[in-house]
């Protein structure tokens, strides 16, 4: 599959169209030395054209020997030394300008921390670099455009000015400033430098968990005074609060800043503190200085932006005005920080007009690696002295892409003109099939899709009338898959039961939802950034609103017995919030209030991924590592127990758990989606309380999402004894099939062993 | 009347289309037509032509054609049956189409009335709005104000 060119051992590889994924390995063995620190560094293209990224470069660079990358910022890359630790340098990969800097002081790090050996580099460090202004270029001799580097050690900042020394003199030192404000000493969290500024986030606190900036985390601006103290001049952004709408305790919140045409953007995504590690937001903001204020993006004009810890970078899509790319504009891609995941041979891509996440798949070897670095070779990308910057590219006002979708657009195999033309020549010997008498309309409506009904009705009059608006699923045998939109109103809806290639686009509201839960066509959103809930029909257009005499916000899960509308309906939601109990509200239709039930955790029940499913009078929900919850409601009193997981081998760190009613049994699927098929499903006998695995699932289908999944009985051979997943490639839905072993694409002969090249829309739903 | 019931497989009927041809067909077969069906009930001799006054002979002959296969039983499995209706509809252009459905209207053949909607909806299928009216040669009759009122009618959304 992959193919490393070998040749040019000591180069480095060309500038590509993208940016390179570096990963660092530190020991080789067998090569023509047996030097430990002769590492090789991999350059991994990322290009869209192929599923699996196709190529590498295994390089030695000799100017990184025994030295690992800690940041590339301004087309500089910040080394470290593997055996020295208070030995940094700069290396420029387009000049192969490097640069020793002069040892740390002792005070670096603590004496424990002297000794230890590089275990947890990403621990609480951040590298940034400042570069001369042009007005300054102008003034410096040496002819590198480095003004001061800056190293920040928990609560320390160790200082360099390079400006107007030669890279040989490096007799001057290292400046360390305590980091304080208003005389509390600061943690630094994340930094960008942009136009001679470091931007930061500062915890009050010493913090075990990087996780983001919480409420107590301030925005600094940290200006180096351009004298020899290098003295700083820190302030305290005053921003309004940033959104973090959605954010639950479940989650953790990775974060990271991106320089792009001079504007400062922040991106953060939350990863669910459960098994399957799923992302499940991505937010973009751009810093607004003028107004103090976040502004959420939701285009970015074609750009694609590259997210790494002091590394993030961005160039052109292959969609945008120069058209040079060969990566998806409006499209950001990361890595998965290896502490979540213990693995970093994926990255993410995300896209922000289809609102989905893909996941690509490096080689495996690349997990002994160290976290890996974005490397932008591409010289229009970088002020350096003699290159062209990018400044003077203009970016047009990056406005909120709204408004601008057709309430229907309908996507088609076939051509309309060929085919307008071709009819066009008979039109006139033909009889006018509006002509026939209504019933005979009505009856031919009666065979047709839902999609082809709504253009059906749109065509004319007589056909308008005659056919009214269908109130339920129209001749598609299996549920139709619906995608929201990343602006939150419209959503796409594709039929897997189809056999040509169909979607239609429809705007479902004004405002801006979020899919909570879903249940035979039935679907709870919230509204208002989750402070009101409602239940809606879109066949039958029947909605309603949930009581909101409670803090909704802190739902993480909900799901129905039977439908919102039906006398006997018991609405379950889990609050997550609340450590060492479980805490489940209720409703029954009809009441006008919550009611909340508590439970004190044992076996460590944590929520994990699913919604309850309903089977006679209890709900079951699984935790984050797959025990299964159960939760009965009888003469309106709860209560509550925990059967254990199924036994599983092996770990279960990115495996997706989901639950599903079948037969009037619960079933547990579980999914690798790292590693190539590895799909199990568990029955549990309720009888028995064991688990059983289930090898096929007969005449049935699995639907999964991670909002809820179901089971559906099918009668058309071929189609049953699947998994569909709520993934895409293309148009095409992916499911497993337990006879082949494999995952498909539904409408095409494609079959594969991984989820690489596919796409998971961040909300999405079947109906 | 109290002949049909015992001869009913020999005996033959002559159905007329409305230009005049005439076809001679088993009574059985032409008893696929509930409309045919009680024509012969009403009727004293059923040796005079029937007349299906609406349907031509060569739609009627289409007609017939269908009505024969499906009145021989047992001689194919469902799926042979299914497989012959398929190419028969397949078969037909939409003018005989169109016709053949008034045809299966009128004279009330429930199996043909089916195929045919069913094969006009498959016609349908993945069409655009404009695709539909120009292979069906339907004229807009919207005006453009109504025809972007009904657009706007977004079919799932929940508020407007």
């Amino acid at each position: 599959m992959e193919k490393t060119k070998v040749e040019d051992y000591w180069c480095l590889p060309p500038a590509e169209r993208s940016p390179y994924l570096v990963y660092t390995l530190r020991n080789v063995c067998g090569d023509d030395d047996d030097d430990e620190s002769k590492p090789t560094q991999t350059f991994c293209t990322i290009d869209e054209g192929n599923d699996v990224s196709d190529y590498s470069y295994i390089k030695s660079i000799p100017q990184l020997r025994g030295k690992f990358i800690c940041a590339s910022c301004h087309g500089w890359l910040i080394l470290g030394d593997f055996v020295d630790k208070f030995l940094y340098y700069l290396w420029n990969p387009l000049t192969l300008e490097l640069i020793a800097l002069p040892p740390l002081p002792n005070s670096a790090y603590t004496d424990d921390e002297a000794l230890e050996i590089y275990g947890d580099l990403e621990k609480y460090r951040a590298y940034t670099l400042i570069t001369l202004g042009d007005e300054d270029l102008e003034k410096n001799s040496v002819g590198n455009n480095v003004s001061v580097v800056l190293l920040f050690f928990d609560d320390k900042v160790f200082s360099y000015r390079l400006s107007s020394k030669s890279s040989s003199d490096i007799s001057s030192n290292w400046i360390n400033h305590g980091l304080e404000l208003f005389g509390k000493k600061l943690t630094i969290h994340n930094v960008i430098t942009v136009n001679k500024v470091v931007y930061a986030w500062a915890h009050k606190y010493y913090r075990e968990d990087i996780d983001g900036p919480d409420r107590s985390s301030i925005l600094l601006s940290i200006e180096v005074a351009n004298d020899a103290t290098d003295s700083f001049t820190i302030k305290s952004l005053q921003m309004d609060p940033l959104p973090q709408n959605g954010l639950v305790s479940s989650d953790k919140l990775v974060d990271y800043w991106v320089e792009s045409c001079g504007h400062v953007y922040y991106i953060w995504y939350l990863v669910r503190r459960c098994m399957d590690c799923r992302i499940r937001m991505v937010k973009i903001y751009e810093l607004d200085l003028v107004g103090n204020k976040w502004v959420e993006v939701k285009s970015l004009d074609g750009r694609a932006f590259f997210l790494g810890q002091d590394c993030s970078t961005w160039c052109w899509g292959s969609n945008s005005g120069d058209g040079s790319g060969c990566v998806r504009g409006d499209c950001i891609y990361f890595p998965v920080p290896k502490r979540e995941y213990f693995d970093n041979t994926i990255y993410y891509c995300y896209s922000l007009n289809e609102g989905a996440l893909s996941m690509k798949l490096f080689r495996s070897e690349l997990s002994r690696h160290y976290a890996p670095i974005w490397l932008n070779l591409m010289p229009q990308y970088h002020s350096l002295l003699g290159v062209q910057d990018m400044k003077g590219k203009e970016l047009t006002q990056i406005k909120e892409n709204v408004d601008g979708l057709d309430c229907e657009m309908i996507s088609y195999s076939t051509s309309y003109d060929e085919c307008h033309r071709e009819e066009n020549k008979r039109r006139g010997k033909r009889p006018q099939l509006s002509e026939l008498p209504l019933h005979l309309i009505y009856l031919i409506s009666k065979y047709m899709h839902l999609f082809d009904l709504w253009n059906f009705r749109v065509s004319c009059k007589t056909f308008h009338d005659a056919v009214s608006q269908p109130q339920h699923r129209t001749n598609n045998m299996l549920p139709l898959f619906v995608v929201l939109k990343n602006d939150g109103r419209s959503c796409e809806i594709i039929d897997p039961s189809l056999d040509y290639s169909c979607s239609s686009i429809l705007q479902l509201s004004s405002d801006p939802f979020a899919i909570e839960f879903f249940k035979d066509g039935w679907l709870v959103i919230s509204v208002d950034s989750k402070t009101q809930l409602k239940y809606y029909n879109p066949f039958s257009r029947v909605s309603g609103d949930f009581p909101s005499d409670v803090d909704i916000h802190r739902f993480t899960r909900i799901g129905f017995s039977t439908y919102p509308t039906s006398p006997d309906c018991v609405t379950v939601a889990i609050d997550n919030s609340i450590p060492c109990a479980v805490k489940i509200y209720c409703i029954k239709y009809g009441d006008e209030s919550w009611d909340s039930f508590m439970f004190r955790r044992r076996l460590n029940f944590f929520f994990g991924s699913s919604s309850p499913i309903y089977i006679a009078g209890t709900f079951y929900i699984l935790d984050a590592v797959g025990n299964l919850g159960a939760y009965i409601l009888i003469d309106g009193k709860g209560s509550w127990r925990v059967y254990n997981r199924p036994y599983i081998i092996g770990n279960l760190k990115r495996t997706r758990a989901y639950l599903v009613e079948s037969d009037g049994e619960p079933h547990f699927v579980c999914i690798r989606d790292d590693w190539g098929p590895w799909v199990k499903v568990f029955k549990f006998n309720l009888l028995q309380v064991k688990w059983l695995e289930v090898k096929s699932l007969g005449n049935h289908s699995f639907f999964l999402s991670h909002t809820f999944s179901f089971s559906v009985e099918i009668t058309k051979a071929g189609m049953q004894n699947r998994i569909y997943l709520s993934r895409l490639k293309g148009n095409g839905i992916l499911f497993y099939s337990l006879e082949t072993h494999k995952y498909h694409v539904l409408g095409t002969e494609d079959s594969m062993e991984h989820f690489s090249g596919t796409q998971e829309p961040m909300q999405c739903c079947w109906l | 009347m109290a002949s049909t019931s015992t001869s009913t497989l020999s005996r033959k009927l002559i159905l007329k289309s409305s230009d005049g041809e005439k076809f001679e067909v088993d009574e059985n077969v032409a008893m696929q037509s509930q409309t045919i069906k009680h024509m012969i009930e009403d009727l004293d001799d059923i040796n005079s032509p029937i007349p299906v006054s609406i349907v031509t002979g060569t739609i009627l002959s289409k007609v017939i054609e269908y009505c024969k296969k499906h009145a021989t039983e047992d001689s194919d499995s469902d799926e042979q049956l299914k497989q012959w209706d398929k190419e028969y509809a397949n078969n037909m252009d939409l003018n005989t189409l169109y016709y053949l459905l008034l045809a299966a209207n009128y004279m009330e053949i429930k199996g043909l009335l089916e195929l045919i909607t069913q094969c006009v909806a498959d016609m349908i299928k993945g069409k655009s709005p404009e695709e539909i009216r120009a292979h069906f040669n339907i004229k807009n009759d919207f005006t453009p104000q109504e025809e972007a009122n009904i657009r706007n009618e977004n079919p799932w959304a929940f508020e407007n």
